[in-house]
């Protein structure tokens, strides 16, 4: 049975006991950018100026909210840069089973295409958590440390993003 | 919407977020079986969790940088001509499940040695199909086979992938493995035997 009587904080994301990896850290931040602005060389700025201002910051990877912080900051900063540019074609990123023909293919990408539209238009908030839990795939606990929030208000973020989602992306096949 | 459904809607995030544990309980499903409104709602929360899951895999492949134009650069088709070959399709299988990469290929010539020819009496035998193929990127091995669709329906292609590696430098030839090739046999089946 899980001990429920401990009062002790949720672990930090990617606590460990091993020393951080930085090359990780950056190639996770990426990924988390990616997720965020579409674009793989927006993404790389974005992670590089998350790792300089930690480094303005003074805070050093042995801190357990240095990957917190970071994963934070990349939230911002990809906030700040999303309207910037539009997204770009989504079909050569996707996988296409052998069987699946070329038409269906382009529906679903289409229909991909329509949800990522619409996560670009949730709230910054219910987008940072909706992509942090079901895209980048932390818990709730972990998510809470990253935004500063309660996990209670994470979950209610995640859930209000799914259903707006939901709502948007079915309207428009309807 | 009663009461009833409000609390089981409630619910229907926590399985989505763990749905690999059944997150939803008798009383939950007893609930989904009898109530359309419900039903719909959690089928399509579901889809949209998978659309959400491939856009990950997407965003990933984004960060990677692993796009079409790159497979295309780093891989390239070797002894497709030789490769005339009577493939087990089966045995491939395995290379369809998991990420993929999609890899463009044209429409090309397929040459090869009618059986009991010299090596160097080759003739077109068929048009491979243009392909749209895609390429298991985990666990890549060294290299890959790749049934092809062909004009003519009795020569059965296999298309064999070598890593190029990342050098200038690419081998001007590769020999197939030979439990994988064998010569055309113009006089074959539709039934797919190994070669050799």
């Amino acid at each position: 049975m899980a001990d429920c009587t401990s009062n002790e904080a949720p672990p930090p994301v990617d606590a460990r006991e091993q020393p951080i990896d930085v090359s990780q850290v950056r190639a996770r931040l990426v990924r988390l950018a990616v997720k965020l602005v579409w674009n793989r060389d927006d993404a790389e700025e974005i992670a590089q100026e998350a790792f300089r201002l930690c480094l303005d910051k003074g805070m050093a990877p042995a801190d357990p909210a240095f990957v917190p912080w970071l994963l934070r900051t990349v939230g911002n900063l990809c906030m700040n840069r999303r309207r910037a540019r539009r997204f770009g074609p989504l079909e050569p990123w996707l996988e296409r089973a052998p069987t699946e023909s070329p038409s269906v293919f382009a529906e679903r990408a289409e229909r991909l295409s329509r949800v990522r539209a619409a996560i670009d238009e949730l709230p910054e908030q219910q987008r940072l958590a909706l992509v942090l839990r079901t895209m980048d795939g932390l818990n709730y606990e972990e998510i809470a440390t990253v935004m500063e929030l309660s996990v209670a208000a994470v979950r209610t973020h995640v859930h209000l993003a799914r259903r707006r989602l939901m709502q948007k992306t079915g309207d428009s096949d309807q | 919407m009663n009461q009833e459904c409000r609390t089981i809607q409630g619910m229907l995030d926590e399985a989505l977020d763990s749905p690999e544990d059944g997150a939803l309980d008798g009383r939950a499903l007893d609930h989904l079986a009898t109530c359309r409104e419900c039903r719909e709602l959690y089928g399509r929360l579901r889809q949209l969790n998978e659309g959400l899951g491939e856009l990950a895999r997407s965003a990933e492949r984004i960060s990677e940088g692993i796009s079409v134009s790159s497979v295309s650069r780093r891989w390239r088709p070797l002894a497709w001509a030789a490769a005339a070959a009577i493939a087990l399709a089966g045995t491939w299988v395995g290379l369809y499940e998991g990420p993929f990469v999609s890899v463009d290929m044209p429409r090309q010539l397929v040459e090869a040695e009618p059986q009991g020819q010299k090596p160097s009496e080759v003739e077109v035998v068929a048009e491979t199909e243009t392909a749209l193929m895609t390429i298991d990127l985990r666990d890549m091995p060294s290299r890959i086979a790749v049934p092809v669709e062909s004009t003519n329906p009795r020569v059965h292609i296999v298309w064999l992938f070598e890593d190029s590696g990342p050098g200038p430098q690419e081998r001007s030839s590769v020999e197939p493995p030979a439990e994988q090739v064998c010569t055309l046999d113009r006089s074959a089946s539709e039934d797919r035997r190994p070669c050799g």
